[in-house]
């Protein structure tokens, strides 16, 4: 039976206004002196009544996502990417600029433990009022309040104003209280970062608890260990957009490639080369054509450009490409001459295309260097980047056995070995 | 699944469903108990005479407003009740509609922490804070009766309406602080003028005179007068309250300034919650 969607977010954006020029203003006051501060105040009330200029910043743009009841989903994404402005629009402490979202059952939203927890009332009275801020009745508190005791190992501290408290208890305290709510949908986010080592394999094994008994739960962390312990579904985030949603390894993957920097458009220039290099020849550019994102359905060709300026003459140079996987294991290294003459001050441009690669889902950083020569003569180098560009193998096809690949599989997808005689003795 | 249980729905859109946030604010109506118990009791913790201050603040308030305005300005020497009740009479509504003022003025400051982290109707923290303000003035008519046994004066029996009329007295003050508490978000200027405010209100309002004794100074037609009847939104409640608790031949119900105050209590209604619903959609992308 298809599960009931809980979440249901249709096109949802959240705009940010933020104020350009903002450095001119810093210097502003740098140079205020007393003397002239009243102007300033002048002009500053001057720019307030008038408006600064204001730019647009998406933080969220066009996500629609469905949720369904049980599924534990990881949202991941490097900082910036846009979780946390979706959980705070899920958990409506800010309203999404566009689109909607439908939530069917309660929601508790973890974004910090012991939130509203207050430093003069004892632990017991922060217990009731932290429930209540999450949504709890007294008589609900009150009938959990042993298990929320036990859970957080305050013990008789419990009278004291929590003010009192290590942090460490504060912690245990405001997780216990969120622990315990079972709503429909609870958001996590990082909450399980704290605390010693045992609280927090005791966490881990709450929320465990938690997802088995049907409940939802989204979970944002950096933590990869945490998200594939626990996530059935990883949800991956860049500059506001979902870039992958899917298996939790192969979500994890597209995440950990995000570190390199999945970029289509790489200005080489400015990257640091490696090694002895003749500089006859400098590469500049390199563009990965037919894509967005660097993610490839498997043995989709890989397609790239590479712009380089001559400084000398040079005969049938050589493009030497080494492919390594995103846990710098396996290596597999091609080079093939590609030009007959070329005129010191001229710039060329080579287009490539990796086809038919057999490459595993996975990600993958391609270094790229040109020179003369090969293997068996010598090679003398004329460039060389280190890592040039990254790419994401992915398949994204239900069902597929590429989509639920497991990275110690390896990195290279062969034909499996075929049957051919099979018989009884 | 035929006895699933009705699941609460909720729709989270851009622009927002009002019906739905009056549902949630009464949803919330326990956390609204929880707050204003919090407030209530984090106010007196760790305080050597504790609710006491309820009762001595108010105290040295008609001290100093008995001496500016009874013995340096000579009001109140018409009547024969004691001026020392007839001011405490005054500082009891007033006190309630300046803190109810003040706390839902401060609500986007004061809450900022707790509203950058978890969702709740927004009001239900000025009105969490309202019930507490109202507890501490129940607290402060010990100091009446005090008074009043000392002094040996017996109120009318209509001192009971007195305790009714608390609930416009301190709505006023939170629905016209939800209105300034709109514009603090951009204007944290507005923070800094609430105290000075306040101050200046306790004595341009009917606190420790009546609108009688002004219309006797200032005469009925004069435009100060004018500004003190109409144009103070707490005139007309302050004066009911004195009424209810003054016993005095020549000092009526003025029925005219309690409608006054009605309309200022619906008038900041409207506009208060309008523009504090307008402010809390996106406050938290702002501080």
């Amino acid at each position: 039976m298809d599960q009931q969607v809980v979440i249901r977010m249709e096109d949802l954006g959240k705009r940010y206004r933020i104020p350009v020029g903002l450095a001119g203003q810093g210097v502003d006051v740098l140079t205020d002196t007393s003397r002239n501060a009243f102007d300033a105040g002048l002009r500053k009330l001057r720019q307030s009544v008038e408006g600064r200029k204001k730019q647009d910043f998406w933080a969220l743009k066009n996500v629609s996502l469905n949720i369904r009841r049980g599924e534990s989903v990881g949202i991941i994404g490097k900082n910036g990417a846009g979780k946390s402005t979706m959980l705070k629009l899920l958990s409506r402490i800010t309203e999404p600029t566009r689109g909607r979202i439908e939530l069917s059952g309660r929601l508790a939203s973890m974004l910090e433990v012991g939130t509203g927890f207050n430093g003069e009332l004892t632990g017991r009275e922060n217990v009731y009022l932290n429930g209540a801020i999450l949504g709890m009745g007294k008589a609900e508190v009150s009938r959990k309040m042993d298990a929320i005791l036990e859970f957080s190992e305050i013990g008789k501290f419990i009278d004291t104003p929590v003010k009192r408290y290590s942090s460490g208890m504060f912690v245990r305290l405001g997780f216990a209280v969120a622990a315990h709510l079972e709503p429909d949908i609870m958001i996590v986010d990082e909450v399980l970062a704290v605390g010693d080592a045992r609280f927090q394999k005791k966490c881990l094994e709450q929320m465990a608890h938690v997802v088995r008994s049907g409940r939802t739960i989204l979970f944002v962390s950096h933590q990869m260990p945490t998200i594939r312990e626990l996530c059935s579904r990883v949800i991956c985030l860049k500059e506001g957009r979902v870039v992958f949603d899917g298996e939790t390894d192969a979500g994890i993957r597209c995440y950990q490639m995000e570190g390199g920097a999945l970029e289509n458009d790489i200005d080489l220039s400015g990257k640091a080369r490696l090694g002895h290099i003749s500089g006859a020849l400098r590469m500049s550019r390199l563009e990965l054509l037919d894509t967005r994102d660097c993610v490839y359905e498997p043995e989709a060709p890989i397609v790239f450009r590479v712009t380089m300026a001559c400084l000398l003459d040079l005969q049938n140079p050589t493009m030497m490409l080494e492919v390594e996987g995103s846990r710098g294991t396996v290596g597999l290294s091609f080079s093939e001459v590609f030009a007959g003459e070329m005129k010191a001050g001229e710039s060329y441009q080579l287009t490539m295309a990796f086809q038919g690669h057999r490459l595993a889902p996975g990600g993958y950083g391609v270094s790229v260097s040109v020179g003369r020569g090969n293997a068996f003569e010598g090679i003398s180098t004329f460039d060389n980047v280190l890592s040039a560009f990254s790419f994401e193998v992915l398949s994204r096809k239900q069902g597929e056995l590429r989509e639920n690949w497991k990275a110690h599989w390896g990195s290279v997808h062969l034909p499996p070995p075929e049957a051919l005689n099979f018989q009884r003795l | 699944m035929a006895q699933e249980p009705e699941r609460l729905k909720t729709v989270i859109a851009a622009g927002g469903k009002n019906l739905q946030y009056w549902k949630d604010l009464w949803r919330y109506r326990g956390l609204a108990w929880h707050m204003a118990r919090r407030d209530f009791t984090v106010r007196y913790k760790q305080t050597a005479i504790g609710l006491a201050w309820s009762l001595v603040n108010p105290f040295i308030n008609m001290l100093l407003l008995s001496f500016v305005f009874g013995s340096l300005a000579g009001f109140g020497e018409h009547t024969d009740i004691p001026y020392y009740i007839c001011v405490y009479a005054g500082i009891l509504p007033w006190t309630l509609f300046a803190r109810s003022f003040t706390v839902a003025a401060g609500t986007f400051q004061s809450g900022a922490e707790l509203m950058k982290k978890v969702y709740f109707p927004r009001l239900t923290a000025p009105l969490s804070s309202m019930l507490s303000s109202i507890a501490e003035t129940l607290i402060s008519y010990l100091m009446l009766f005090l008074l009043m046994g000392v002094l040996r004066y017996t109120p009318p029996a209509r001192i009971l309406l007195s305790f009714p009329l608390m609930l416009p007295v301190a709505l006023l003050g939170t629905f016209l602080g939800l209105f300034v508490a709109s514009f603090s978000i951009r204007y944290r200027d507005i923070v800094h003028m609430v105290p000075f405010l306040m101050q200046m209100g306790q004595y341009l309002s009917p606190v420790a005179f009546t609108l009688e004794d002004m219309r006797g100074k200032l005469g009925e037609s004069s435009l100060l007068f004018h500004i003190l009847y109409y144009a103070n939104p707490v005139s007309g409640f302050l004066t009911t309250f004195k009424w209810l608790i003054l016993r005095d031949q020549s000092f009526r119900l003025d029925w005219r300034a309690l409608a006054i105050g009605f309309v200022w209590l619906a008038g900041s209604a409207v506009l208060g919650i309008l523009r504090f619903r307008k402010a809390e959609r996106t406050f938290v992308d702002i501080v």
